[in-house]
This record gives structure tokens, C-alpha cells and sequence, in this order.
């Protein structure tokens, strides 16, 4: 959906035509809304309304979508401060170690099962970082946005952006290699 | 590339992929968000910038005080080391949703227009003389968050003593506050600062 087509239409969640901008913007955007909130560390109890509530807030704030950016863009910056409020309201307990529910089904369980697991290790790495650090190796290693569109999304100075990604990196590498010590938890 | 740095691609390679969720769980969310009395309009801070009302006056003026712009009542109560001036959407406040646990007081409300039907069918916002915001035991949730929002913003900015006398004045005026909680957690950070 281009941002054109997207921001004069969403209106209100009770208009035809916002209803069906909305329904267009959410086939397009949710699964990657879904990631990006549980990479932000919003736990999966509350993932649903986490969702809901970008989607909302989305269809709300269209006049303050300039078209600056991509609406993906957009989307990940609205959903960047709900997974905060969330993060705060509730307190983030250990992320479920069985996600096989939660995946596609179409896939089979031994893939299920390795990508559950690579998901919880790399939670395990994503833990031990502060939250500025999270934001920026999330948005792009995992979400792979470009370090430009990092930086206009967080409000940061570019290298800023490659600083922290940088030291993200160092901090996951040094995760990987614990890991393959067999140090890792 | 080193064997280390194979494996961490492989690792964020199957973590993007199972965090997608499966088709049915996508069905059930957009159901929520396309039922039109599962999607009221949600209150966000963005009031706190239109600074509409007393209060809303009152925050935009603290905000311009410390040059700080806000996001949420929660962000500013949190211990961050640098400053946030987020310049996109706040985040939501389910108004009236059917899970309770939405309902939830620390999340903040719209100041520029009602934020529940209820609410907006008994005290129409640009209507209601200013000689009644002082006069209720307990404001309504938008009142009661604008003004620790301004207490919060004092706290950051280092002016205890103005912080001090805010949330006095929300003491006087919501006696009956249903954010005591959240009162409390200020008067306790406010304490600590002054120490």
C-alpha cells in the first residue's frame, strides 16, 4: 500500500473507507508488526493488543504522517513506544519456550522447532542489552531497514545509528561465540 | 565469514521467521481491530502538545519550560538517562474495550477529545466551565495524568521544588484520584531525588 493511498483514508476505524484502508494496511504490515513488537520484547500474552493498539494509534495520527517516510517505517515507529507502554504495564516475564502454536502451520515441526529455538537464544542475547541498543540491532539486522531509516525513525544522528548497531553486534557476537564454548545458558 | 558469524546469520535468519504470527492468530487481530465497538477511538497524549483546557495549558507551558516534549506518562517515569523527544504517534489507550486489562489506569488518555463514550456524553470537554476542575474529588483520568505528567517533567528537570508543589495541588485537588498509585511512585522518586 503507498503511504498516499494509506494516510487520507484512514479516517476512523467506523468508515467504509477507512475500515477498508485499514484492512489493506494490516494485510500488508502485520506479520512484520507482530515481530517487531515481540524483538521489542512485548511479551506474547499481550502481543494481540499490542497489534490492535499500533494499528489504532495508526489510523488515529494519519495527519501526522507527513509521508516522510515508507509506511512500514512509520508503522515500526508507532510500534517501538506501544511495545514500550506494554513493556512497562506488565511485567515481561520469560518468553514461552514452546511457539510452536504461534508459527506457521504449514511448516514442518522439525523446522518449527529449530526456528523456536534460534528465536529464544537470540532473546537470550537481545536480554542483555539496553533498549537503545535492542531498537537499533532489531530494526536492522532483524527488520532490516537501512541505517538512514534508522536514524530518522529513532531521531538519532546516523553514526549514532552505526555506533550502537555496532556494539549490538559485538554484544550478540560475544553471545554466539559463549555459546559455542558452551558457556551459554 | 568466520563460523561465529554463520551461525549468528542462521540464528536471526529462523528467529525473523518464527516470530511471524501463524493465519489464525492474524484473523483474530484484525477481527478486533475491524469490529467497530472493539475499535474506539483511543486516547493517546497528543493533547499535551494542541495544549487545549487549564491543564492542557498548564503541561504545554512545563513542557516549553524544560524543552521537552512527551510520549507518555510512563516514559517520563521511567529512569532514562537521555532525554526522549519522540516526534511520532503515542501509543493507545483502549478506551471502553471489552478485556478489563486494558483498561488500564497507567495508560494515558486524550485531553483533545473524550476519551470514552460515558465520557464524553457527561462532561463535554469544551464545555465545562473552569471553575469545576478544582472542585472534583477525583478528575477525570485525562486530569489526573496531565498533571503528573507535569510533575514527572519537573522531576526529569530537576526543579524538585516545583514538582513538589504539583503534585501538592493533585493531592488538593483529586483527594479521591484514582492514579494514587501513580502519585505515590512520583512522591517516592521525588523523595529519592531529594536525598
Amino acid at each position: 500500500m503507498s503511504t498516499a493511498a494509506l494516510a487520507p483514508q484512514l479516517e476512523s476505524p467506523a468508515s467504509p473507507e477507512a475500515a477498508d484502508a485499514i484492512a489493506r494496511a494490516y494485510d500488508e504490515h502485520a506479520p512484520v508488526v507482530f515481530r517487531v513488537l515481540r524483538r521489542f520484547g512485548v511479551s506474547d500474552a499481550a502481543l494481540d493488543d499490542a497489534v490492535q493498539d499500533v494499528f489504532l494509534v495508526a489510523c488515529r495520527r494519519r495527519t501526522a504522517f507527513e509521508g516522510r517516510s515508507s509506511t512500514r517505517t512509520w508503522l515500526y515507529g508507532i510500534a517501538r513506544r506501544v511495545a514500550r507502554d506494554h513493556r512497562l504495564r506488565s511485567r515481561r516475564g520469560a518468553r514461552e519456550t514452546d511457539d510452536t502454536d504461534k508459527l506457521h502451520t504449514s511448516r514442518d515441526p522439525a523446522s518449527i522447532t529449530e526456528a523456536a529455538e534460534a528465536a529464544r537464544l537470540l532473546d537470550s542475547a537481545l536480554d542483555g542489552m539496553s533498549e537503545t541498543l535492542r531498537e537499533a540491532y532489531v530494526l536492522l539486522e532483524l527488520e532490516e531497514l537501512s541505517a538512514p531509516e534508522i536514524a530518522t525513525l529513532l531521531d538519532l544522528p546516523l553514526n549514532t545509528v552505526y555506533s550502537r548497531v555496532r556494539l549490538a553486534r559485538q554484544h550478540v557476537q560475544a553471545f554466539v561465540r559463549a555459546l559455542s564454548q558452551g558457556r551459554a545458558r | 565469514m568466520s563460523r561465529e558469524d554463520a551461525e549468528l546469520a542462521r540464528l536471526v535468519r529462523l528467529a525473523r521467521q518464527a516470530d511471524l504470527p501463524d493465519a489464525a492468530r492474524l484473523a483474530r487481530v484484525r477481527a478486533k481491530i475491524m469490529t467497530p465497538t472493539a475499535a474506539p477511538a483511543p486516547a493517546s497524549n497528543a493533547p499535551l502538545a494542541a495544549g487545549k483546557g487549564i491543564l492542557g495549558a498548564k503541561i504545554v507551558a512545563g513542557l516549553a519550560a524544560v524543552g521537552l516534549g512527551v510520549w507518555s506518562y510512563t516514559d517520563l517515569t521511567r529512569a532514562v538517562p537521555e532525554a526522549t523527544v519522540p516526534t511520532v504517534a503515542p501509543a493507545s489507550q483502549p478506551a471502553e474495550a471489552p478485556e478489563p486489562e486494558r483498561a488500564s489506569a497507567s495508560a494515558l488518555p486524550d485531553l483533545s477529545e473524550p476519551q470514552t463514550p460515558r465520557e464524553a456524553a457527561i462532561k463535554p470537554r469544551s464545555k465545562r466551565p473552569r471553575s469545576t476542575l478544582a472542585s472534583e474529588p477525583s478528575g477525570t483520568l485525562a486530569q489526573e495524568t496531565a498533571l503528573l505528567q507535569l510533575a514527572a517533567i519537573e522531576l526529569r528537570a530537576g526543579q524538585l521544588d516545583r514538582a513538589r508543589a504539583t503534585l501538592a495541588e493533585f493531592v488538593r485537588r483529586y483527594p479521591n484520584a484514582s492514579l494514587q498509585a501513580d502519585r505515590e511512585r512520583l512522591e517516592r522518586r521525588l523523595a529519592q531525588s531529594a536525598r
